[in-house]
């Protein structure tokens, strides 16, 4: 997995949008939804990173009705979900490391006013 | 209307596409450089061009998932995807990340490659063959040209995949290789010496040198643009 980690900004929110069933177009509405428009999946960039998902096993097609036309929908496995933990994890480091820089700051600006 | 274009850049490709359709010329068909246009309102569809994984056509599921995104497969030819959507619909952009960017370049550069080493190979054919028949010089000449074409598409692409992987931050490794057109230049040096052995016509022996040399040339070129990077 470790190939795998981090996860790419497309990949880790393409994993947040099936964390419930959703279909490809749902995935493209809900992603640019969260970021406020800054992040808008390609068709194709999509497309791909299903195909990768699926392969990899951390996404699997939730139900595929083609009689009634219902579209594919694809849903986080437990393998997945894992993975989005673990990158999670990650995030989280940063951030909490980030903080040194304010603490820094802080210190710095305590000792100058005395 | 009908127009007669060969295209190897697919960037340039598209955007050929887009200015036809933004004056209202909507490309519906092509058949082997043979772009079918109808009449459509100015700027109705935008243009796209993906990279398929085979020759016949797309997957089901490709289509399926294309269409659900409001996107038309308007040709398939061998493994070039001619797509449009409508404006109204919002911007058509494929890849919108760098990773599946330089994945989609890699897999186009991959494919040129191969056919660059195809052509290489029917050029040798060829020059063989005008050894016993004179007549089919032009043959060669027209291969020897769409090698050159070819080539220079996969370089152009080998140059956009680096510029995406230096913005992604990874340290492009610089190719130290000698360029394939050298190689290919040198290779046709030599059939042009073995053709002194033999009793080939004088007008043919000067031109295989006249390729040869220019093909060379051009290598020593591409050499040392790749390696300035």
């Amino acid at each position: 997995m470790d190939k795998n980690s981090p996860l790419t900004e497309s990949i880790f929110y393409i994993l947040l949008a099936v964390r419930k069933p959703n279909h490809g177009y749902g995935i493209i509405q809900e992603v640019e939804q969260l970021t406020n428009g800054r992040v808008v999946l390609g068709a194709g960039t999509l497309y791909g990173a299903i195909q990768t998902l699926e392969k990899r096993g951390w996404i699997t097609i939730y139900s595929e009705d083609t009689a009634s036309r219902k579209k594919k929908e694809y849903i986080v496995t437990p393998i997945g979900r894992a993975a989005f933990d673990a990158e999670r994890r990650r995030l989280a480091e940063l951030l909490e490391n980030a903080k040194i820089m304010e603490e820094y700051a802080y210190e710095n600006l305590s000792s100058l006013l005395g | 209307m009908k127009t007669f274009r060969l295209y190897w850049d697919k960037d340039k490709e598209i955007k050929w596409l887009n200015e036809m359709a933004e004056q209202g010329y909507a490309m519906t068909h092509f058949f082997a450089g043979l772009y079918t246009f109808e009449k459509c309102t100015p700027g109705e569809y935008t243009y796209q061009i993906d990279f398929g994984d085979k020759f016949s056509g797309v997957s089901h599921n490709y289509r399926e998932f294309m269409k659900e995104n409001n996107i038309e497969i308007v040709q398939t030819w061998g493994l070039w995807i001619i797509l449009r959507k409508k404006s109204a619909d919002g911007p058509f952009l494929l890849y919108t990340d760098i990773d599946s960017s330089i994945e989609h370049y890699t897999k186009i550069r991959n494919k040129l490659k191969i056919a660059a080493i195809l052509e290489l190979f029917c050029f040798i054919m060829e020059c063989i063959v005008t050894l016993y028949n004179p007549y089919m010089f032009p043959l060669v000449l027209l291969i020897g040209y769409l090698m050159l074409v070819i080539m220079n598409a996969a370089f152009k692409t080998n140059r956009i995949i680096a510029d995406l992987k230096e913005q992604k931050g990874e340290k492009v490794a610089v190719s130290k290789n000698p360029s394939p057109a050298l190689i290919a230049g040198l290779l046709l040096n030599a059939v042009s010496c073995g053709l002194m052995a033999f009793d080939t016509p004088e007008p043919i022996k000067i031109t295989f040198h006249i390729v040869a040399i220019l093909l060379m040339i051009y290598g020593i070129i591409d050499t040392f643009s790749k390696n300035k990077v």
